[in-house]
């Protein structure tokens, strides 16, 4: 087995380590769970704020507060699962087809643009 | 033997060639090569018939003060080689422009680090995840468009910024996890001297 196979198996394990860890502490109720530095520092939300709340949410099967907590959850996680699939899951030419996909220029800048403007909207209306 | 592709010192793609040849050629261990087939470039040294080509040629090499002139044929089809693979070369890069995709036989698009891009995206460590990502843009246009060697090196920025993003963002909430858990050590030691 090479390394680059070995370095995806941890990468999943480490992701389902933390998918777990999410499962089962409730991020509002434990202090330890990671929080925003950008949030602390400044007071701004961050485009990613409240991720883990709608992690946990979601992994509890309670879409409507998943999507409450984040908006930007409903875009960002399918494409977060689909480029964990290009990149890190699949091989050869399946591998091939889904990067063309999700490492197309328009997708790529699209994200950023999106998570930007969401920033800007998220703190000037208080989603 | 298979037929490699390989990267010379200054990062240009060299090939294909036979992979007998790499050592005239001017390839080492260190040398990263790609055929048809291999996930990613690798070290030579790491492709285990290419390894045992270089172990030979190397103990000749040591044996013999002229280890060239040894094969005629291959001085003589070297310049008729260079001749053929001059327009050969150009052909594909300028169809690269009507055709979409014409590079079937060209080594796999280089690894941008993506996950990790988007990871930091999410997780906050912002800044560098969106670096990371507008590098990641280039690389597969450049890609496409044939141009292998620019796209290498979009994707080791977008590789390295995704990187320094995945690290930070991991140390910073492991640190902020041990702090909480020292406050509250430390709460717990206050409280009980209290209660005693």
């Amino acid at each position: 087995m090479d390394t680059s196979r070995i370095l995806n198996i941890l990468f999943i394990v480490g992701m389902l380590l933390v998918a777990a860890a999410i499962y089962l502490f409730n991020p509002t109720e434990y202090t330890f769970m990671p929080k925003c530095i950008f949030k602390s520092l400044t007071g701004f939300s961050c485009p990613g704020c409240g991720f883990q709340r709608s992690l946990h949410a979601f992994l509890h099967g309670d879409f409507a507060s998943a999507i409450r907590y984040n908006y930007f959850f409903l875009i960002a996680m399918p494409y977060l699962f689909s480029v964990v699939m290009s990149d890190v899951i699949l091989r050869g030419e399946a591998r091939r087809r889904w990067q063309r996909f999700t490492h197309s220029r328009w997708v790529l800048l699209g994200f950023v643009i999106l998570a930007m403007a969401w920033w800007i909207v998220r703190n000037i209306t208080g989603l | 033997m298979n037929t490699y592709y390989y990267l010379d010192s200054t990062n240009t793609r060299r090939g294909p060639v036979d992979g007998n040849r790499l050592p005239a050629e001017g390839a080492t261990l260190k040398t990263l090569v790609w055929c048809v087939g291999m996930q990613e470039w690798t070290p030579a040294a790491d492709v285990p018939e290419l390894a045992s080509l270089f172990q030979t040629y190397n103990s000749q090499a040591a044996e013999e003060t002229v280890p060239k002139s040894e094969n005629p044929q291959a001085e003589v089809s070297q310049p008729m080689y260079a001749q053929y693979q001059q327009p050969a070369y150009g052909q594909p890069y300028q169809q690269a422009y009507q055709q979409p995709e014409p590079y079937r036989n060209m080594p796999p698009m280089p690894d941008s680090n993506l996950v990790w891009a988007i990871l930091c995206t999410i997780c906050c460590c912002l800044p560098f995840g969106i670096v990371s990502i507008i590098y990641a843009t280039k690389v597969s246009g450049l890609y496409a468009s044939g141009q292998y060697e620019a796209a290498l090196k979009a994707s080791s920025n977008a590789k390295k910024w995704a990187t320094w993003g995945a690290v930070t963002g991991i140390v910073l909430s492991l640190l902020y996890s041990l702090f909480y858990v020292f406050i509250l050590g430390m709460a717990g030691v206050t409280s009980s001297s209290h209660i005693y």
